[in-house]
């Protein structure tokens, strides 16, 4: 029997390279059936040159490839490996989900790195291997597998699940994936869903049920965005904000023009002048420092908060945004492992406060005093003042409460002035 | 020649068959025997063997070893304890169905396959 010489052989195995076969062990077996065909034939007398080209042409025409695809369908190695790993992930990405929206729910750290996470496994790693499956099976069974519905249903699910994905994060760009993703739904794959359904009678049923389902959740879609129950509640609480931030600026400046003009006039009891003085002077002390923890709620929440704050410190809310975070209110009030809360600092200062008003001013003031101001020390039925007040708090919120307490100091601060000159 | 469409469902059952007979063989090899024992009729092409050898293995019917040769290497394969198994069902699945042809085709009784 002839030997082919290893020159001939690598001839030989350069030709299978070639094809470009990836799966080495059919490569090696191909080459070895390629050997001994011109073995035999070289056998009969046939030189190595001639008898390859006799055998040539079964290294022409893509064969070699079909055959290593063949076997690789065959052999399901690609498919099973993908199924498996199709079922983790449909276990896995859906997991990461839930858990992260309880994280959320709690305010729990690390809410979003899960939810992100989980979003990114269901739409850009779960989503094609599902597609890539399903089509493995459509072909399994000999039927035409419908690639422009794979492809659209593919794209529009990335495109909802990082809209939504984005919505949660309040990361801009958010609403237009979601209305892009409605718009392919509704352009392009409900009509190829119907005309797969039309045309496929075998999977009629379940072609329609997908339907429904896609046309139900997009009704369901619509219901949430049209109740809004949220916003609209952000926004009273935004426009209430402003209204604290004017009228107390204008109950401000009429105190100061008060007391200015009471200095002025001498017949007044310097004693009195001096205690309305000081009161003007505490007030202004804390309503700063209220000012400040606005501030720093506002710059906790975002970045982009910035410009919402003058450099005199002072306030526009049409310029600030992320209304409904919670993390800086907890965070500047209640503080860190690193940062002390300004919360219970503000409690003190209160109660200092209102002990001073109190003395300065008449019985008749004690009561509305008593109730502007309460900082619910001796309460004990409820939660802390700070805790009620704070935690869980929207930053709007938070802003909106202690813009109240400075109208409420400045209007206070104004009764007793009153009563003093 | 016998066509490619009539093989295509015996083509495991031959191999199978092949690989009770020979302790192990490799594809060329089978590729040989086949033609030998059908005088040249039925002419395995790679195309269709080597696909459904890696199919056998995969379902663990053969298993297959490789051994070095010179500069190339050579893949025997070789039945399993369930491939010796199913090589028996699948040659008596196949006399069966002969057999129920045979009387559908009406090719009388001349059919002697036992």
């Amino acid at each position: 029997m002839a030997d082919l010489t290893n020159r001939e052989i690598e001839i030989l195995n350069r030709e299978i390279d070639k094809q470009g076969l990836t799966y080495t062990r059919l490569q090696n077996e191909l080459l070895d059936h390629l050997c001994c065909d011109i073995e035999a034939k070289m056998d009969e007398g046939v030189e190595f040159l001639k008898a390859f080209e006799e055998v040539r042409s079964r290294l022409e025409n893509r064969r070699i490839q079909e055959i290593q695809e063949e076997t690789l369908l065959l052999i399901n190695q690609k498919y099973r490996m993908m199924k498996k790993f199709m079922y983790i992930l449909g276990t896995i990405a859906p997991s990461l989900l839930i858990i992260g929206a309880i994280f959320k729910l709690q305010h729990w750290p690390g809410a979003s790195v899960l939810i992100v996470l989980g979003s990114f496994l269901l739409g850009a790693v779960y989503l094609p291997v599902f597609a890539m499956v399903s089509m493995r099976d459509t072909r399994k069974k000999e039927k035409r597998v419908n690639k422009p519905l794979y492809l659209v249903g593919v794209i529009t699910g990335f495109i909802f699940i990082t809209g939504v994905l984005f919505k949660i994060m309040h990361w801009p760009g958010a609403g237009i994936a979601l209305a892009f993703s409605v718009l392919l739904t509704v352009a392009l794959f409900i009509p190829i869903l119907v005309i797969q359904a039309l045309k496929d009678k075998e999977n009629q049923v379940q072609s329609f049920s997908i339907l429904i389902f896609i046309l139900a959740f997009m009704a369901i879609n619509i219901m949430v965005f049209a109740l809004k129950v949220s916003k609209n509640v952000m926004t009273s609480m935004v426009i209430s904000a402003k209204e604290h931030m004017v009228t107390s600026s204008m109950v401000e400046s009429a105190n100061t023009l008060f007391l200015e003009s009471a200095n002025l006039v001498n017949q007044l009891s310097p004693d009195r002048l001096d205690q309305a003085n000081f009161i003007h002077e505490k007030t202004d002390a804390l309503d700063h420092f209220i000012q400040e923890i606005m501030v720093d709620i506002l710059l906790a929440t975002h970045d982009d908060n910035r410009l919402a704050v003058a450099a005199d410190g002072s306030i526009d809310l049409n310029k600030a945004n992320y209304f409904d975070v919670y993390k800086s209110t907890e965070l500047i009030i209640f503080g860190n492992e690193v940062n002390p809360g300004k919360g219970e600092v503000l409690l003190k200062s209160l109660e200092t406060h209102k002990e001073l008003l109190l003395a300065h001013a008449g019985p008749e003031l004690d009561r509305i005093i008593d109730d502007l101001l309460d900082t619910g020390i001796e309460d004990t039925d409820q939660a802390p003042r700070l805790e009620y007040s704070f935690r869980q708090t929207p930053m709007i919120g938070a802003i909106n409460t202690l813009s109240n307490l400075q109208f409420k100091l400045r209007f206070l601060e104004g009764e007793v002035l009153k009563e003093l000159l | 020649m016998i066509s490619k469409d009539l093989l295509k469902g015996t083509l495991k059952t031959i191999v199978l068959k092949l690989l009770e007979e020979n302790d192990r063989m490799y594809g060329y090899e089978i590729t040989r025997e086949v033609e030998r024992l059908t005088e040249g009729k039925v002419q395995l092409s790679w195309g269709a063997l080597y696909p459904a050898l890696h199919k056998l293995e995969s379902d663990h019917l053969i298993t297959s070893e490789e051994e070095s040769i010179g500069k190339r290497v050579r893949k025997y394969y070789r039945l399993t304890e369930s491939g010796t198994s199913a090589a028996k069902e699948k040659v008596r699945e196949f006399i069966d169905f002969v057999t129920v042809m045979g009387r559908v085709l009406d090719t009388g009784p001349s059919l002697n396959l036992a």
